[in-house]
């Protein structure tokens, strides 16, 4: 996917075309052109050529391949009167024991895993999330190396696990992800299922630093994986050791929103001893973890009339703002139909859009029952869809998108909406969309008219039969130069698989290069990994212009197997916000996607039978806090007795840099 | 075609370090030279030797093909340049899938693993009707219309569906689908189904209206609406028929007219090919293992009168058994008994080994250095008669114990192959016969394979006897410390072996890196190929990994077989697979994982034996 600023680079070293722009993946992300942005951080290159690689570019610093910001997860010092209440002593079968716990030098170590006819090992009941990124830190001690070599295996030893298990067999030995155990003699072994991986030898009776840094990244064919570098003594004895596909980590418990692994305290007689062990997660930012917010939104909340919204309400635009007096407005745009969206594949559904909008306070909430509603369609008809031909003519309207261009005060200058709008002659012929953009929108009630033709139509775009889910991305602060519109290109009656977005002017009129539009494909399904093995739709970008750069975040909806939607994230990075009015930088799918998928908590909460499916999402800064991001996560879920209902549920994250 | 064969063999004039004199029938085979360097090559990235014969005219093929009397190369010619076009084809014909199940690979009987070929119709007692024709059925309910051709059906949905002139109208409106289940359960990641399907067209149909008909499998039972897993629907407004995969569309055609004939073939390595009126539309790949309790339903939508709706007119149906490796059902863990007592520690035993004498079923398993054999008393129900072991260490060679028992039956004694490890922890093979009941072995005096400069550890044995030949393959290692398996072949086997030389089979297997590992092979016969089955670790995980082979030199890697469960015994993975060929599937024996320990289990998969396609 390495095919960031390509076509800018050849365009401005030999004029080339698109067509002959460089294959994606053989390309260096920044095309060589100076004053880029380290955009892998963990490929060994100097990407941006500032003479800074990967984690010592500042550009890195928020990324999991280098993020140092640490938020301790476990800490055990070994003194509490009753261990038993944090960990697990392992083997359970075959007998109670207990470890001794001496102190050295004023700290408290554990070990003497007596009696020593099996390894008996501490594990942590808590599972230690891992997959974005951590550290396990411990110290180890010999004290007695009788009978064992400085560089030889005994059968006295004591050492740091991290497992998937939550017991051991006795007589055996905890399964270990990874392990770094010393051994009597003072030999040290790192091991993953008890095969060694590294070693070392340290002194008798000297503490011995172990230190496990854990970073995820992706493999080979773009599965994430969690890869360690261990230091031990303060030499660093392994680098990126793959410890276990993301996939293969424990997912539930404390590790249901990231997943992790258990941590433990293992040994064999007496001797040996593990000193106090620390976790800890990075602390940047996650997007994987949501906080959830007040005031889920329907239909009827938004007052709405039933005669277009009965069935469905979905696919969000949601755009934040301050009003006049200071307060924060929350401007909504939803699709809607009287039909369920599920008769699709029977036969043609109407939709229409409509607008509500609610003022909030300062770092407030909104409400369910203050909202000013279009109350009827904002655009399109009402009822969009008929089923017994009484409204053949009717045009679907769908997909919404809501770009809030604010002043230096936050406060609304324009409101830039684009939504998908059908483009056919006769009844029988159905499901073409193009793109329509309007600029102003003005208030809820405020009506619509469409033009009769749109911004964008399919005609312009050989490659897609049908253009969905438009979203647009201001190429400068002002957008005064315009806008890329990102859509998902529909290019047969499966499911999408490519983003595509094409250049348009302040006037909302198409920019062209070639004798077509301006236009990049932005997105591809199957360059993305397994979790877009069956497509993608619905991008939602948010765009941050930086005093040294910008940076694009998009987040789509992704689906693994046909209809298992869920939330992914791809992210881009320049410095030259200039080069933004000819090319989007390449986003690059976060290490660890899907960010949400269709079995987290927040989707199945609440279902009946389990089935409930991500529909849409929504994203945008609040006005009054832009490094928070609301989003706006639209899913279907079943009803007891029959029947489906629509949610909008409000979820915010921090970004230390929005 | 055995002088075919023998142009193939001897007529390409290739050199060998090894020999590769054809052994004939009761001939001993020639002096092996361990030393012999395999293909070489980075190991366990799945691809077969990239070019060059394969080895195909440095070993005696003729002899080593699975089945004898079914050679290949017969289809393929036996001109000079016999050797490298039977190694290219083989290699074109194991590039995917859909090329393996072309009539053009028929050559090929490892084609007929996990390609939806080769597949045994099930004609006694078959799940779905062969012929269910709703337009000769007018009037009647439609389970009484599938009561008449022998079958059964269950309607659904708020009104009854109807049967009219025009066929079976499914009834449902606009809030539930409408329909009839029809016939039993089908497991769709182990059958193969064809179905014909014609639908009637609804009359006076607009842009907007809700007359539609399918026909699909679906993983749960119908409620307000049917879950399209893999299935045809008619959209009257559309005036299409869309391919519906996961309940979505995932194509759509023109629907044609009302004698438009539409044929969903769905196979158990889950592809969906779609025709119409005999001309294919395409494959759609769909999720087979989650298909294995699957129902077949007609339904649709219908507002309009029934003499306009639109309709199923007629189903043909056509059911197969198939291979398809990753369909294992019934993994349980087994049980190992003594006096009706469970053995204490034997159920976590290493290596098992599981044989078919014909009257009983015997399974051999390692414990702390000695081996066991049991008996088989019911499925996954095993016993010993007395605590003794079958065999122990006795030689030098034997410090450190015996282990990875691998039971032969050669119709009229049986073997015990096993490693033998030294002080140092090195292998090598052993052989051992049945001497007494309870089980006890006698050992023979020369080992099977010993260490050689080359391969300084051999273990894990796995050994097929057919016809008065003996196979073996074994994990070697390698003085650098890097494994693969090996083959080697004989027609006794108490004398020498010969090595199996230049084929796939270390190129495929071989490992050179802690973090993985490949051991425990077992191989057999089954439906004219060779199936090799072997225990792939990644991390600490364990899976079973499947490699199928004509004549053991040219290897089709079908990956991951046998991984873990999610839950149980073997929630996390699988290793020590032993495969044991049955005349309509395999039994498998292997050890779960589950993050704790490791768990003998068993399991089986339908796999009919004698469907490979007749080359003569």
């Amino acid at each position: 996917m390495n095919r960031w600023l390509a076509p800018l680079a050849t365009l401005l070293i030999g004029g080339c075309s698109w067509v002959n722009a460089p294959e994606r993946n053989l390309v260096p992300p920044d095309g060589g052109v100076e004053g880029g942005i380290e955009l892998f951080c963990d490929d060994g290159l100097d990407d941006d050529e500032d003479l800074a690689f990967d984690c010592d570019d500042t550009d890195c610093s928020e990324e999991p391949a280098c993020c140092e910001l640490r938020r301790t997860t476990l800490s055990e010092d070994w003194t509490a009167p009753d261990l038993s209440a944090g960990w697990t002593f392992a083997p359970t079968a075959g007998g109670s024991w207990s470890a001794l716990r001496p102190s050295f030098e004023g700290t408290t170590f554990i070990g003497g895993f007596l009696p020593g006819d099996s390894p008996r090992a501490l594990i942590s009941k808590d599972c230690v999330s891992l997959a974005l990124g951590g550290w396990v830190d411990t110290s180890l001690r010999t004290t007695d190396s009788t009978g064992c070599g400085p560089s030889d295996p005994c059968d006295r030893y004591a050492g740091v696990v991290l497992s998937v298990a939550t017991d051991s067999a006795p007589g055996n030995k905890l399964q270990d992800e990874l392990a770094v155990t010393l051994h009597a003699g003072g030999l040290v072994l790192v091991t993953q299922a008890d095969v060694e991986v590294a070693r070392a030898s340290v002194g008798i009776d000297e503490n011995v630093d172990v230190g496990i840094e854990l970073r995820p990244t992706l493999d080979d064919f773009n599965l994430p994986i969690l890869i360690a570098n261990v230091t031990v003594a303060g030499e660093r004895v392994l680098e990126r050791f793959t410890v276990a596909t993301i996939g293969d980590l424990v997912g539930s418990g404390d590790c249901s929103d990231v997943p992790g692994l258990h941590v433990a305290a293992q040994g064999r007689g007496e001797g040996v001893y593990v000193g106090p062990l620390e976790t800890a997660k990075q602390d940047c930012a996650n997007p994987s973890q949501f906080d959830e917010q007040s005031a889920t939104l329907s239909g009827a909340n938004l007052e709405f009339t039933p005669s277009w919204v009965e069935a469905y309400v979905g696919s969000p635009a949601l755009a934040s703002s301050r009003n006049s007096v200071s307060d924060i407005q929350w401007d909504l745009i939803v699709e809607g139909s009287n039909h369920d969206p599920e008769l699709e594949p029977t036969t043609h559904i109407g939709y229409a859009l409509g607008h509500a909008r609610v003022a909030t306070d300062e770092g407030g909430d909104w409400r369910l029952d203050t909202w000013e509603s279009s109350e009827s369609p904002k655009v399109g008809d009402d009822p969009p869809s008929c089923l017994d031909g009484t409204c053949d003519d009717n045009r679907s309207v769908r997909e919404p998108h809501l770009l809030a261009e604010l002043d230096d005060e936050q406060e609304l200058r324009d409101l830039v909406l684009s939504f998908a709008r059908e483009l056919v002659t006769t009844p029988s012929e159905r499901d073409v969309f193009g793109i329509e953009i309007v600029r102003p929108v003005g208030a809820p009630a405020t009506s619509i008219a469409l033009p009769s033709t749109p911004t964008l139509s399919p005609d312009e775009i050989p490659e897609c039969v049908s253009l969905r889910d438009p979203a647009l991305i201001p190429v400068d602060p002002e957008a005064q130069d315009g806008y890329w519109l990102l859509f998902t290109c529909i290019e047969s009656a499966g499911a999408a698989t490519e983003i595509h977005a094409v250049r348009i002017s302040r006037a909302l009129e198409v920019i062209r290069e070639g004798g077509g539009p301006m236009r990049r494909v932005v997105l591809v399904a199957s360059e993305l990994g397994p979790f877009a093995a069956a497509g993608i739709r619905s991008p939602e970008p948010v765009i941050s212009f930086e005093e040294d750069g910008l940076r694009l975040r998009i987040w789509f909806l992704a689906q693994s197997t046909p209809g298992d939607w869920a939330v992914a994230l791809a992210e881009a990075r320049t410095h030259d916000t200039w080069v933004l009015q000819f090319e989007l930088p390449e986003p690059v799918p976060f290490p660890v996607n899907p960010i949400l998928s269709s079995t987290s908590t927040l989707v199945r909460s609440g279902c009946l039978d389990e089935e409930c499916n991500i529909t849409g999402i929504a994203v945008t800064p609040r006005a009054d806090d832009p490094s928070r991001l609301r989003f706006l996560l639209a899913r279907r879920l079943n009803l007891p007795g029959g029947g489906r209902t629509d949610q909008l549920i409000p979820l915010e994250q921090t970004w230390s840099k929005p | 075609m055995a002088a075919a064969l023998a142009l193939v063999s001897v007529g390409c004039g290739a050199d060998s370090s090894a020999g590769g004199a054809a052994l004939g029938p009761g001939e001993g085979g020639a002096n092996g030279d361990a030393s012999f360097d395999g293909a070489g090559g980075q190991g366990g990235d799945g691809a077969p030797v990239s070019e060059g014969a394969g080895g195909v005219p440095d070993n005696p093929v003729d002899q080593l093909f699975a089945n004898p009397q079914r050679n290949a190369g017969d289809v393929l010619g036996g001109d000079a340049g016999a050797a490298v076009d039977y190694a290219d084809a083989a290699r074109a014909c194991y590039a995917s899938p859909d090329i393996c199940g072309n009539a053009e690979c028929s050559a090929f009987a490892s084609c007929c693993v996990n390609t939806g070929t080769c597949c045994e119709p099930i004609v006694n007692d078959p799940p779905l009707p062969s012929m269910l024709d709703f337009r000769q059925c007018a009037g009647q309910t439609v389970d009484q219309c599938a009561a008449s051709v022998g079958s059964n059906a269950v309607a659904f949905g708020e009104l009854e569906p109807v049967i009219t002139g025009r066929g079976l109208v499914p009834n449902g409106t606009a809030t539930a689908e409408g329909g009839a289940v029809i016939g039993d359960l089908l497991n769709l990641s182990s059958q193969r189904v064809d179905v014909d399907v014609r639908f009637t067209l609804p009359v006076g149909c607009n842009g907007t209206c809700l007359e539609s008909a399918g026909v699909a499998f679906t993983a749960s039972a119908p409620g307000a609406f049917v879950d399209a897993d893999v299935g045809l629907l008619l959209s009257g407004s559309r005036g299409a028929v869309s391919v519906m995969i996961g309940d979505a569309v995932a194509d759509s055609f023109d629907a044609g007219t009302d004698s438009t004939q539409w044929r969903l073939v769905v196979s158990p390595e889950g592809s969906a090919q779609v025709f119409r009126d005999g001309n294919s539309l395409g494959t759609y790949s769909f999720d087979s293992a989650a298909l294995e309790q699957a129902r077949f339903v007609a339904f649709g939508r219908n507002l309009g009168a029934a003499t306009t709706s639109a309709a199923i007119a007629l189903i043909e149906v056509e059911s197969s058994f198939c291979d398809n490796p990753q369909s294992w059902v019934g993994r349980e863990p087994l049980s190992i008994t003594l006096d009706g007592n469970d053995v204490p520690g034997h159920a976590s035993a290493g290596g098992p080994s599981i044989v078919d004498q014909g009257v009983r079923k015997r399974m051999a398993y390692e414990v702390g250095g000695e081996i066991f054999v049991s008996e088989e008393e019911a499925p996954g129900e095993f016993f010993l008669d007395d605590l003794n072991p079958a065999l122990i260490a006795t030689e030098s060679y034997e410090a450190l114990g015996v282990g990875d028992p691998e039971l032969v039956w050669d119709g009229g004694s049986l073997f015990l192959f096993y490693t033998a490890r030294d002080e140092t922890g090195a292998g090598s093979i052993g052989m051992a016969v049945y001497a007494q009941e309870p089980p006890v072995f006698v050992k023979s005096e020369a080992l099977t394979l010993a260490s050689t400069s080359d391969a300084v550890s051999y273990d894990a044995p796995s050994v097929v006897y057919r016809d008065g030949l003996w196979l073996l393959i074994v994990r070697a290692t390698l003085s650098g410390g890097a494994t693969e398996l090996r083959a080697f072949y004989t027609n006794d086997p108490g004398t020498r072996w010969e090595r199996v030389i230049n084929g796939g089979l270390e190129q495929l297997t071989r490992v050179e890196d802690a973090t993985s590992e490949i051991t425990d092979p077992s191989l057999i016969i089954h439906n004219s190929a060779y199936q090799l089955y072997y225990a792939r670790r990644t991390g600490t995980l364990w899976s079973v990994e499947l490699a199928v082979s004509d004549e053991l030199l040219l290897w089709r890697p079908m990956g991951e077989v046998l991984g873990g469960a999610d839950e149980g015994f073997d929630s996390l993975g699988a290793r020590s697979p032993d495969a044991l060929s049955q005349s309509d599937r395999i039994d498998i024996v292997y050890s779960g994982q589950d993050g704790v320990s490791f768990r003998l289990g068993t399991a089986s998969r339908a796999a009919p034996s004698d469907t490979a396609p007749s080359i003569f």
